[in-house]
């Protein structure tokens, strides 16, 4: 898929593990793993907010588009 | 825990079909048995059948009819009923036998799958690929079913019905196309894409965070 998911690479610049991030966004760990293993169909802007917010970042931070 | 209750359409359907497919069933063994006698020539040779008669009779004798003060003369013209082969010879009772012992399976078949699909869609498992299956399976039975009554009023029309005489009574070449049956295996196909649809849409409500 053309656009990667860098959910790893942001939890570990924060040094944050994927039940805290879990906890303090508020998505079942389940959801955050098909997110962090590229699964997802789709990404909504609420989760993306709370995300962004949660990891001090931008949203192009975690995704990034690469050519396939 | 929130419980999930389900309309009274589907329980009413879900409860209706439980019981008349399990009707359906005895019978249908009552029917299998019949025809394993039957084939094994068990029950002798003075059986009384009933036939259904798939071609369309007219009745060649005229009545009369009193209405709104006036004397009507009147006709039968188009009717259906069934053959009753009095003292059946057993060759011919095989035959019938056997015919109708294969809609009567193509139609267990269907009821099958129907009992199948309404039982998910009862547990709440609607946009599943079991349905879609399940909603061929029951297009192409139902097709075949079709096929299968076509071939058999046609033949039963050209080796029996049109060979039986009577005096006030002439059975005619009409035969029903059953349409209908054609129309609903048509319809449960395209049901069956728009549940493809529905998957589709699903997988990717799951797949959305």
């Amino acid at each position: 898929m053309a656009i990667v998911v860098n959910l790893d690479v942001m939890l570990a610049r924060r040094k944050m593990s994927l039940t805290e991030l879990s906890n303090k966004v508020g998505i079942t760990m389940a959801n955050l793993s098909i997110l962090k293993k590229g699964k997802a169909k789709a990404i909504r802007f609420s989760t993306l907010e709370s995300l962004c917010k949660v990891l001090d970042c931008q949203p192009a931070d975690i995704l990034e588009f690469a050519p396939d | 825990m929130e419980t999930r209750k389900n309309p009274l359409s589907i329980r009413i359907i879900y409860w209706l079909t439980q019981i008349s497919f399990w009707l359906f069933v005895a019978v249908f063994i009552g029917a299998f048995a019949f025809n394993i006698a039957l084939q094994l020539e068990l029950l002798g040779d003075k059986m009384q059948i009933h036939a259904g008669l798939m071609s369309e009779v007219k009745y060649t004798e005229k009545g009369s009819l009193y209405l709104f003060g006036q004397n009507q003369e009147v006709e039968f013209v188009e009717g259906t009923g069934k053959v009753h082969f009095i003292n059946t010879n057993v060759v011919i009772a095989k035959w019938i036998g056997g015919l109708m012992l294969g809609i009567v399976s193509i139609f267990l078949y269907v009821f099958l799958m129907f009992k199948r699909f309404i039982g998910n869609v009862y547990r709440g498992d609607i946009f599943e690929r079991f349905n879609i299956q399940m909603l061929q399976k029951m297009a192409y039975g139902l097709a075949g079913l079709w096929f299968f009554m076509i071939i058999y009023s046609r033949l039963f029309y050209y080796v029996v019905a049109k060979h039986i005489e009577f005096e006030h009574l002439e059975i005619t070449g009409e035969m029903e196309s059953y349409s209908y049956v054609l129309f609903i295996a048509l319809f449960l196909w395209v049901l069956s894409h728009i549940f493809m649809t529905g998957v589709k849409l699903k997988d990717e409500q799951n797949l959305t965070v």
